[in-house]
This record gives C-alpha cells, structure tokens and sequence, in this order.
C-alpha cells in the first residue's frame, strides 16, 4: 500500500511541476461552466419548471458537474496509450507492481492536484457568479458522495479499458477525443439526457457514460427522490463492477500479447 | 541449478505489410497483408550463477527480444524461460523482483523529478529495509558517485549521468540478475569505464549474473568471459571470446621486414603480402608458433623488424555475424 502511496505522491510533485497545463484546463472548465450557465438562465426564461427540474436547479446542476470534471482527470488514458507508442511500458513492467494499480495511484495523486488547482477556483467563480450551488436536502448530499465516487470508478475503468485499445492498435488517432466527445454528450456533464427524445434517453440508459456525471448531477439537485437515487446508487456499482471484470481480463489478455515497440 | 534457463525459446510477431500510396492505404484498410516474423527462432542457452555473459549479434538479431522475453515484457511463442527456477511468462511479478533491468534507450527514472525520488519508490516497491538500502546506496555513491547527482531532476541529467542513475536504480533491490540492454550506447569513454567498472564490480561482490547486450566490443573484452552471438533469431556461437576466435578466426600474422627484397616461401605459413621488403605470413597457431617461424626464416635472411598480429575482436565478430546470414 505504502507504494501506491508513494506513487500519488511522486504523481503530484511531478503535477507541481506542469503549471500552465491545469491553469489552461481550468480557464477553458470554467469558461464552459459560465457559458451553459447563462445558456440555462437564457433558455429558462420566464419558464420555472421543465423536465421537473427549476432553472435554478439547472445552474446548480451545471456548477456540480463543472465541478466533477475538474475532478474527473484520467491520467490513466495518456498513460497507456503512451507507455505503448513510447514503448515505456517496458520499464512499467519491469517492476514488481500491479500495472493498474500504479496507473490508479498517479489518478489519485492527479485528483488532489487537480482539487486544488482546478475545483477550488472553478468553485470560487461559481460562488462570485451563481452564489452558493445547494443541495436538494442533506440526505440527497449525503447520497451524493459515493455517487460522486461510484461515477469516479466507472469514469476511470471506462477510460482504462479504452486506453488498453491502444495495446492492440498502436496508432489510435483521434479516437480520444471522439471518446471524449461522446462522454461529454451522452453523460448529460453538459445536457442532462432527460432533455433528450425517448429513444435515444432509453439508448443512452444502457450505455455507461450517464452513470459518470448524470446519476451523481441528479441526485444532487434533487431529480431523484431518496429511494430512486439508492437505486441508481447501485446501478452505478453494477456498472462499476461489470467494467472492473472488464479491465482485469483485458490486463490480463494485454500483458499476454504486449507490444513492445522499437529498441 | 543455473540461473537462466532458456529452452527451444521462439518468438513471433505479426506485423501487417503497408503498401505505399493513398492505394495501398486504403487497401490497408479493408484487407491488411499479415507477414509473420520470426525474431527468436529456437534458442536454447543456459547461464551459471555469477557469469557475465555478452548477447551479442547485429542490429535486428533478437537481441532485445530474447532480453524483453527474460524479463516478462513479452511472452514467447513458444519455448520456455525460467529465471531461478520461475517463468516469467507466468509470474511476471516473482521473476521482476529478482531482477535488475536497464534498457539503455529508456530510463525508469522520474523524468521530472530529482533522482533521488525515483530511488525512494524503488525502495518501497521493492521492499528493501533500511540497512540494505543504506549500504547499496553507500556502494553505489562509491562506484557510480551517485550523491553528487541525487538532487538533480532526471531530465537536467547528461546520459552519462542518467545511465549512472539507472544503474543504481537497477541494483537498489540487490537483485540476482541483471539485464543490461546497451548500457554503453551513446556514452563517452569516461561514462564507459564507470559503467565497466560498475559491472565488475558488483559481480565480484555479490556474484550478480549479469546478462550484456552491447554494440560495443570494448564491454565485451573488458567484461565477459563468456559471448553469445545471435543472428536472423538464431545462435550461431556460445563460449569464450578465445575460444570462439580459436575456431573461427585461428590464425594469425607474422608481419617481417627485411633488410632488402626477399620472398621466402615456409612450409607451414602462408605469404598472403609481400611488398618492398616486407612480407606478411599466416600461419596457424596450432601449427608453428610465432618463435620458430622467425628463426626459420631468420636463417635465410636477415630480419630488420618483426610484428605479430593476431585477429582482432572486430574481424572475430563479423565472421560470426556473416556466418549465418
């Protein structure tokens, strides 16, 4: 344990040391943040309820999840698909270690830099601009956190199992940032899928990305009474552990068959 | 029991063959031309402990493959490993902990932070207690200097000095074995040494086996008693650089100047030269030593110089090499 420890830790000095990467980050999560805002005030308009949620609850909605973004930073992806193309993975594998476990280790060490580099400040300017984003009750806050986690876990095995495409395609192009598109749009990080049709919200239901930002978004503002978001609470574990298995036998299958470029 | 055992070893890759042009790409895209290539094909070998051996062959051998394999990178096709007695295809985890990797185009350190960081996660992954880790830093401050670069971030380090680091890195756990892929490639002649020395030195120490593969033939005659040359995947020589130099390359040179123009012809020496008043014979070891052919020859005519060559390490290696190709 104490190495995984470590292993944050020499992830966050190594985050102390790239300034302007999480500065940039942040500016454009914030910029984003404001925008979709004003966007929800300009489209509540006189209206007060749509979907069975206030314009208020919308702002509140768009902050928390602005806020989870900045929380949701997975190393892990660069991280395989660079060991990969760079070849790095040899000296990740040559060390007595679990190859995920060292990769979650840096994310945790990722997630208190980011913390306080990004989701402080991008709370400080929802505070200066939207006031204070409450919660529906404390009990929905209270449900809130492990949702928040639960979302976290999946968002990461997500994005580990997507990244280890990589070991068998070695170039994967703009596959992330499709990968990226696609989790902010079918998430509802920016657009909760109750706004969408209903075919395309039971399409996006199946699909995990909605348990990542929406289910957490939801239960916090309140979407979901207390016995609908215990539910979703472990929908989101079922899901979690589904992708967990998923990870585990492609590591396995991964280590099997590596390849190890140049030299 | 030895150390490294490596048996009928075989690995095979599969890469898809590109066709040029805009044509050959979107071909590339609906059927992909699989080739197969066979970078180890069948190796058997089998290391004591406490051997420093060179696993040496030219570019493109199976050189680094057969390394990656040992060390539980990549899994052979087929054959089978075994480090101490354990496949490392089976259990990467056990193998690794004994030992002691540098790829000398990669490093294992933390590039952004200061060496001495890298060393303190080693510490912890590996386990290693206080006293040994103080007494392998002590031995590695002597041999590699390590303390004069500990506080530098790894990026702000020469090659020299990050290939010092990646030493240490490799040692820290007081491993077995140790692998060294090109550990002088790219250094000059002062990082060289260092690095020579550092070698010899923990295997005389701590009878570390130590498995060496190098381009450059200077590591192989400082350090290694025993070679192993590959070639296209396959083994073409395994034993002492005299020995195998003794089979391929037996002969030498006697290289006499004459007072005047002289062609003397001796029954066990060949003239391959002879220029002016100098003559070039080749003989065989085995056949005639050096003393006697002089004073054959001396008898017929007097000798102003003489020089005895013997084939050189160079000449040795590229026989072997061509050998099989």
């Amino acid at each position: 344990m104490k190495t995984y420890l470590y292993i944050a830790k020499l992830r966050m000095q190594t985050m102390l040391a790239y300034r302007m990467e999480v500065l940039t980050y942040t500016i454009m999560q914030a910029l984003i943040m404001l925008s979709v805002g004003f966007f929800w005030k300009a489209a509540y308009g006189g209206t007060q309820v749509a979907h069975g949620v206030t314009g208020n609850s919308m702002i509140t909605y768009t902050v928390i999840s602005a806020i989870m973004g900045s929380m949701y930073y997975m190393g892990v992806e660069d991280r395989i698909s660079d060991a990969v193309k760079t070849g790095s993975i040899a000296t990740d594998m040559i060390k007595p270690v679990n190859l995920f476990g060292m990769y979650l280790a840096e994310d945790m060490g990722n997630l208190v830099i980011c913390f306080f580099r990004s989701t402080l400040p991008i709370f400080i300017v929802a505070l200066a601009i939207f006031g204070l984003p409450v919660p529906a009750s404390p009990q929905h806050f209270l449900l809130f956190i492990p949702s928040f986690a639960l979302g976290y876990g999946i968002n990461w095995t997500f994005s580990a199992l997507f990244a280890m495409i990589a070991f068998t395609a070695i170039d994967l192009g703009p596959a992330f940032s499709v990968k990226y598109h696609f989790v902010n749009m079918l998430s509802g990080a920016m657009i909760p899928i109750w706004f969408f049709p209903a075919w395309l919200r039971t399409a996006v239901n199946c699909l995990p990305f909605v348990y990542m930002f929406q289910t957490p978004l939801g239960i916090y503002i309140g979407k979901y009474d207390i016995s609908e978001s215990i539910r979703a609470l472990g929908i989101q574990a079922i899901w979690l552990a589904v992708l967990t298995v998923m990870v585990i036998i492609a590591q396995k299958r991964i280590e099997k068959r590596v390849l190890v470029q140049g030299g | 029991m030895p150390v490294i055992e490596v048996n009928h070893l075989v690995k095979q890759f599969k890469t898809v063959k590109k066709e040029k042009g805009l044509k050959g790409a979107v071909k590339g895209l609906f059927k992909a031309e699989k080739k197969i290539v066979t970078a180890v094909n069948d190796i058997s070998f089998s290391i004591e402990k406490g051997e420093i051996v060179g696993y040496i062959g030219p570019n493109g051998a199976g050189k680094s493959t057969t390394v990656k394999m040992m060390s539980g990178i990549l899994s052979p096709t087929s054959g089978e490993i075994l480090i101490n007695g354990i496949s490392p295809e089976k259990d990467r985890k056990s193998v690794v902990k004994q030992l002691g990797v540098v790829f000398g185009q990669r490093t294992q350190l933390y590039w952004d932070l200061r060496l001495g960081e890298s060393f303190e996660l080693l510490r912890r992954i590996y386990n290693v207690d206080d006293d040994t880790f103080n007494r392998n830093m002590k031995m590695m401050d002597d041999i590699l200097n390590i303390s004069s670069i500990i506080d530098t971030p790894v990026r702000q380090l020469s090659l020299g000095q990050r290939m010092r680091g990646d030493l240490a890195a490799a040692m820290l756990h007081s491993p077995d074995v140790l692998f060294l892929d090109e550990p002088t490639i790219g250094l000059d002649v002062d990082a060289k040494h260092a690095i020579r020395r550092f070698i010899k030195e923990i295997n005389a120490e701590r009878q570390t086996t130590v498995i060496l593969t190098t381009h450059d033939l200077g590591d192989i005659q400082e350090l290694c008693k025993r070679i192993i040359i590959i070639n296209n995947g396959v083994i073409v020589e395994d034993g002492s650089l005299d020995d195998i130099a003794e089979r391929i390359a037996p002969y030498r040179q006697l290289i006499v100047e004459f007072y005047s123009e002289h062609e003397i012809p001796h029954p066990k020496a060949e003239i391959i030269k002879s220029e002016g008043a100098q003559t070039v014979y080749r003989f065989r070891k085995d056949e005639i030593t050096a003393a006697e052919l002089m004073s054959d020859i001396g008898k017929q005519a007097k000798i102003k110089d003489i020089r005895l060559e013997e084939a050189n390490i160079d000449d040795i290696i590229r026989i072997a090499y061509n050998s099989n190709s």
